[in-house]
């Protein structure tokens, strides 16, 4: 049957220029973000859109990243273990559909198509409170569950196609041979059915291997997947790293389908298809046996932080120290935690939520007090009890910092002082805005001199209203990529944090920070223990040692955040002593104003903000 | 051999078999003959296990297995469009059914050429089905069946899908080759040519009924009832009441006042009427008047149609009905088969032994 | 096939038994799952985001509102003019890929599928690189003097589009490919036979035999486009907000699980809407007059 319409060449038809060129350029427009991808992989600079030079360094870093390769391995075992069993299940619904006649069949097949175009974020809302509901605790179990529901109506959908085509003369034929019902599923059914069912398998595979938004809901401790570890690296900056991963497992998957093309092909191809396939087994089972480790079940601590927010070697160096296995997955937003320790989904030891954050969980008891820090004397004592929760027993701080804005200084050649500049009809379409309810109202109010704890109405409509004049300014609301944008010189100034400002000053003098004199959001993140934490010694002993002034020396200098640490600064080298993108100036500061958290009225905000933002 | 009981399949209100009873002998060539739809290849689904009946019993042997899944079945099926597993080789088709009885790999072996030489494909055992012709596939169907030495052998109009020149060979290699194993086949057919030339008996099917059985030649010459000898072959009815049953002569006064005698005995009782039933070729066209052992109407010659062997010949008879008489050209004289005339006036004669006496 | 005008499935037993596994998978991980977002959307957020179980419409009410009718019918706006460029893209290349011998068939399909081994977000930034002022489309065209400065193409209406079109495409393409496949050549060259031109066998016969294919193409196109987040996310601009991101923002930022289970809740509607219109229009042509394989 393959390629009926193939059959008339004759005619030419399919062939008329106007078609084939669209059809053309419709594969390339397919793939050229991958020709880019793959290009940008072998440059050496960090700023994607620049070519600086040949370099196979960011493999390198590939390689080197432990975490990542876990993660690679924890999509690779998602990915087969949901592909089987969505694959054996869905067939199995695919015959006993596709051989009915019935309306109950039909129903059942239209069913099939709503879990395929569901949007995932209700799809894993849902999930998640079904997990919650069961009491099961998230991990891979979990995300392998998720995605086994959404592939196996997708793996159904292709095989019910191929088995409405059977001939039933033939299952016949089986039984009528001597074959039982199972016989003959297995000897003429099945392998009838045998390429629908590897394309369903294929699209299971796919789909689970680049699956983000349900994994998002239902990922747990040390099950973070490639897709979201990607997601968290890509929050904190976007690097030439992923290119070269990208690049990696596209190769791969050439060289298996060149593996399999030659495997079908004669005696010499074949030797060479089966030696490319042992490789490639090979490359499989070197990731794995790199990835492994034995875990002694109490030298354990599990970190659930910002990408990018703990120095590696720091980690590294506890490891060896206290003879311990730390996993760090990432995290994506604070609401994300709250969410998730809401639904029970414990695990983690060490968490570092940002101030407003520690209230919520506190009086939602969703952590604990931490005891046996010692180190905690030596921080600064105007950070240890903080209006969060005043006791400060519920937190350690960690890092500090504030929002502002940072500029291009070849364009903005004064240095503003004024938020009004955001203002400004000169930069029309070269500023963003944090994609933040917070900062930007804050932002808002700032700008007018109101003061937003007073609750007032009309204090929050006259902020919407000159937030609404300043949107058509904008490129954006933008809370991730500003750095990458400021870079390529997409925008002139950015609403950012103090942190980007610094690692893309560092990169190109020409980029400077200002506070506003109208005031701005200051944040002190903090270490605090999960209530459901199974580790909560180890937790301690980790602040500990990340209090210890020669490790916090040595993570600020990594990092380039601020921690309120006399002792620790006393050690810095004075460029980063004295650099004023990480420790911003004391006067700055007098400006900023903690986040406080509002409660019930946040929903009124968050209402604001959205209309703002959907108008 | 094959025992069916009141045998009844219904679907929904649709009785597609009604109550069939039939006995089918060993080593018998038995063919199911009918129109689409007449119920014949629903008794052979029945029979072979795909479909469950609604009523009645299947006894094949001394065993009924009539609820018995089709793998139970010590019943084999050669399929309409052969049905071979497109993804094994012919010797895998045919090894299919022995491997599953999980025999000793040389005696499967052994089987399967033995198979294969039967039907004549020793050279194509590694090929593929869709490498085949429609005449080789239906050899491998017929070898995978015949491999497992079924004690019935279900044919589903297997000779449906192949030209008309293989069809006429395979006809006869099938008689001989049925002959030669003793296996009993049932056949399944629409096709009046294959049943008499295959079967020993066949079964004419109407409306999910058996409306005669019996040998091809009785079945031809002597149908009971008007829609078999209507359907097999064609036949010419004249109406007429029974005027007397002496001496086991039936005399019959026809519609247009003359008589005609019938040899063959009846059941029918004086003053019933009926339909005299008489084949074309059965029937001769005379300038001569009958002799005393025939019969013989007066008409004329209304159409003539050449065709080659044999003319055909429309005769209006003095009474208004016309009939069919299909004559072989043994003679043609001046390129006029026979030398007859159209109009001309003749005698249609046939013997008082011929023809069937029907209900009118 | 003389006497079987529906023949009774002896083999519905077992086919119970096969779908008895999967039937069970989907009701525990599926419906049950969608069933508690329809009891979310009946009842009352909690300050910090948990639920309190309740039976009031105070959350659908909430959504009949002009402001969110407003972005719903902006959406199915964008959603309907994006499916309908993606099926004019897909078109041709499924057409072409039909048409082209075995071999490149096999290639064409290969080259559609390995966009999906790369990750769907890092894709999505190779557009940051391409679309941006000084991306390689803009200064390509600049370079050739087409342009004076560069384009604003990227936070743009624009840049979603094409992030969009993009992302659908192959899901277009796909189902299309898969009815034109099974199309018999004999109806194209009888058209021509009896006189249709090239374009004119195309509209009456080619297109007509694609339908049950368009219809999949647009079902997997059109609700995934108007439930997506990331991409107006990631490529749009201040003003192209869509209904995904409304959706998005009251489960992850608004704590406001209930209402954003009221939008989940008349979503899953529309989606079974979309879907028995589409069904109910098309029943594939091999449904009739087969019988059971089981």
């Amino acid at each position: 049957m393959a390629g009926n319409l193939a059959r008339s060449n004759g005619l030419g038809i399919g062939r008329g220029a106007v078609t084939v060129t669209i059809a053309v350029a419709s594969i390339l427009f397919l793939l050229l973000p991958l020709f880019v991808l793959v290009f940008y992989s072998f440059n050496t600079g960090k700023v994607v859109t620049d070519w600086t030079g040949f370099s196979l360094h960011w493999y390198g870093d590939v390689l080197r990243d432990r975490a990542l390769l876990l993660s690679l391995r924890n999509s690779l075992i998602v990915a087969l273990i949901s592909t089987v069993v969505a694959t054996v299940l869905g067939t199995m619904a695919a015959l006993a559909i596709g051989s009915s006649r019935g309306r109950n069949a039909k129903l059942l097949y239209n069913l099939l198509y709503v879990p395929v175009i569901l949007p995932e974020v209700i799809f894993g809302v849902a999930l998640l409170a079904i997990f919650v509901l069961f009491g099961m605790t998230l991990g891979l179990a979990t995300i392998c569950i998720a995605h086994i529901t959404f592939s196996l109506p997708f793996v159904a959908l292709i095989v019910v196609a191929r088995v409405q085509t059977l001939d039933p003369a033939q299952a016949e034929a089986s039984m009528d041979l001597g074959a039982t019902r199972v016989q003959t599923l297995y000897r003429i059914i099945l392998p009838a059915l045998a390429p629908a069912i590897v394309a369903g398998a294929l699209f299971a595979f796919t789909g689970s291997f680049d699956d983000f938004v349900a994994t998002f809901f239902t990922a747990g401790v040390g099950s973070s997947t490639m897709p979201l570890r990607i997601y968290a690296l890509l929050k904190n900056e976007i690097t030439p790293l992923l290119n070269a991963l990208s690049t990696i497992l596209v190769g791969f998957t050439l060289l298996a389908v060149a593996a399999s093309t030659l495997l079908q092909g004669g005696a010499r191809a074949r030797f060479f298809g089966k030696c490319l396939a042992a490789a490639l087994t090979g490359v499989i089972v070197l990731l794995f046996a790199f990835t492994y480790s034995s875990v002694d079940n109490d030298r354990v601590l599990n970190i659930w932080s910002w990408a990018g927010y703990i120095a590696p070697e720091v980690i590294a160096d506890f490891e060896r120290e206290y003879d311990m296995t730390v996993t760090y997955d990432y995290l994506n937003d604070n609401e994300e935690m709250l969410v998730k320790m809401q639904s029970g989904a414990g695990g983690y030891d060490l968490t570092i939520p940002t101030g407003y954050m520690i209230e919520i969980l506190k009086r939602e008891h969703l952590i604990r007090r931490i005891g046996n820090v010692p180190n905690r004397a030596l921080l600064d004592t105007a950070f240890t009890n903080l209006e969060f929760d005043p006791s400060g027993e519920y937190y350690v701080p960690y890092t500090y910092g504030c929002s502002g804005y940072g500029y291009d200084t070849t364009v903005v050649t004064t240095r503003p002082t004024s938020i009004s500049v955001l203002w400004d009809e000169r930069y029309r379409g070269r500023m963003t805005m944090l994609d933040d309810v917070f900062e930007t109202l804050f932002a808002g109010y700032a700008k007018l001199g109101l003061d937003w704890t007073k609750r007032d109405p009309a204090d929050l409509e006259r902020v919407i209203a000159e937030l609404r004049r300043q949107k058509p300014l904008l490129r954006k609301y933008e809370v991730s990529f500003y750095k990458e944008m400021l870079a390529a010189d997409e925008i002139d100034i950015a609403h950012c944090w103090n942190g980007t400002i610094y690692k893309l000053n560092r990169e190109n003098p020409n980029f400077d920070f200002f506070v506003p004199t109208e005031g701005a959001l200051y944040f002190v993140d903090n270490f605090a223990i999960p209530r459901d934490a199974l580790h909560p010694q180890n937790a301690e002993l980790f602040i500990n040692f990340m209090l210890r002034p020669d490790v916090a020396a040595r993570n600020i200098t990594a990092l380039g955040y601020a921690m309120p640490h006399p002792g620790a600064i006393k050690l810095l080298a004075p460029d980063v002593a004295n650099n004023r993108f990480i420790f911003v100036p004391k006067e700055d500061l007098a400006h900023c104003r903690l986040m406080p958290d509002f409660g019930e009225y946040q929903k009124t905000l968050l209402d604001a903000w959205t209309r703002l933002k959907g108008e | 051999m094959l025992v069916l009981t009141r045998l009844r399949k219904q679907y929904g209100d649709t009785v597609a078999v009604d109550d069939v009873d039939l006995t089918i002998t060993k080593g018998e060539f038995f063919c199911l003959l009918g129109p689409s739809g007449c119920g014949k290849t629903t008794i052979l689904r029945m029979v072979a296990g795909f479909e469950k009946p609604t009523g009645g019993t299947i006894m094949l042997g001394d065993r009924d297995i009539s609820q018995l899944p089709p793998y139970a079945r010590d019943v084999n099926t050669v399929f309409q469009n052969y049905a071979l597993f497109p993804n094994y080789t012919v010797r895998g088709n045919i090894a299919y059914g022995p491997t599953l009885k999980k025999l000793p790999a040389g005696e499967i072996s052994r089987r399967v050429d033995e198979a294969m030489a039967l039907v004549g494909l020793e050279q194509l055992g590694e090929r593929m089905p869709s490498q085949l012709s429609g005449g080789q596939q239906q050899r491998v169907a017929l070898a995978r069946a015949l491999v497992n030495r079924p004690a019935l052998l279900l044919l589903d109009e297997p000779l449906s899908a192949l030209d008309k020149q293989i069809a006429e060979r395979t006809r006869l290699e099938l008689k001989d080759l049925q002959r030669r194993l003793g296996i009993t086949f049932v056949f399944v057919t629409h096709n009046q040519v294959e049943a008499l030339t295959m079967a020993d008996r066949i079964a004419v099917m109407q409306h999910g009924r058996i409306e005669q059985c019996a040998d091809p030649a009785a079945i031809y010459s002597r149908p009971t009832t008007p829609f078999v000898a209507d359907f097999i072959g064609i036949m010419n009815f004249i109406t007429g009441t029974v005027a007397d049953t002496a001496g086991g002569v039936t005399t019959l006064r026809l519609a247009d006042g003359s008589t005609a005698q019938y040899r063959e005995g009846t059941p029918f009782p004086v003053g019933s009427s009926i339909r005299y039933g008489i084949r074309p070729e059965q029937l001769r066209v005379s300038l001569l008047p009958p002799k005393d052992f025939e019969n013989g109407l007066h008409g004329t010659i209304a159409r003539q149609i050449f065709m080659g062997e044999s003319t055909q010949f429309v005769i209006a008879l003095t009474g208004g009905a016309t009939l069919d008489v299909s004559v072989l050209n043994y003679l043609i004289i001046a390129e006029k088969p026979l030398g007859f005339e159209l109009n001309e006036e003749i005698y249609l004669i046939w013997s008082k032994s011929s023809g069937v006496l029907l209900n009118g | 096939m003389a006497n079987a005008p529906a023949r009774q499935r002896s083999g519905a037993g077992f086919a119970r038994l096969l779908l008895f596994p999967p039937a069970v998978w989907m009701t525990l991980f599926f419906a049950l799952p969608l069933g508690l977002v329809f009891l979310y959307s009946i009842g009352d957020s909690n300050t910090y985001g948990g639920v309190t179980f309740g039976c009031t419409l105070k959350n659908y009410r909430a959504i009949w509102d002009p402001f969110f009718l407003n972005i719903f019918l902006r959406s199915l706006l964008y959603s309907t003019g994006i499916t309908v460029l993606s099926l004019l893209l897909a078109m041709p290349l499924a057409y072409v890929m039909a048409c082209a011998p075995a071999r490149w068939q096999k290639v064409m399909m290969f080259l559609i599928i390995i966009p999906f081994w790369t990750n769907f977000l890092v894709r999505m930034f190779a557009f940051i690189v391409l679309l941006g002022d000084n991306g390689l489309v803009n200064t390509l065209l600049t370079r050739l003097g087409v342009i004076g400065e560069p384009l604003p193409m990227m936070n743009s209406l624009f840049a979603v589009i094409v992030g969009f079109v993009y992302w659908n495409l192959p899901y277009m393409v796909l189902p299309l490919y898969a009815a034109l496949e099974r199309m018999e050549v004999a109806h194209v060259e009888a058209a021509m036979d009896l006189g249709a031109g090239r374009f004119t066998a195309f509209r009456t016969i080619t297109l007509p035999a694609s339908v049950p294919g368009i219809i999949a193409g647009v079902i997997f196109c059109f609700i995934p486009t108007l439930g997506c987040f990331v991409i107006p996310d990631i490529l749009g601009g201040p003003d192209n907000l869509m209904i995904g991101n409304i959706i998005t923002l009251q489960f992850l930022q608004a704590r406001n699980w209930p209402l954003g289970s009221a939008f989940a809740t008349i979503f899953i509607t529309l989606v079974m809407v979309m879907i028995s219109l589409g069904i109910r229009y098309y029943t594939p042509a091999n449904e009739k007059a087969r019988g059971s394989v089981l």
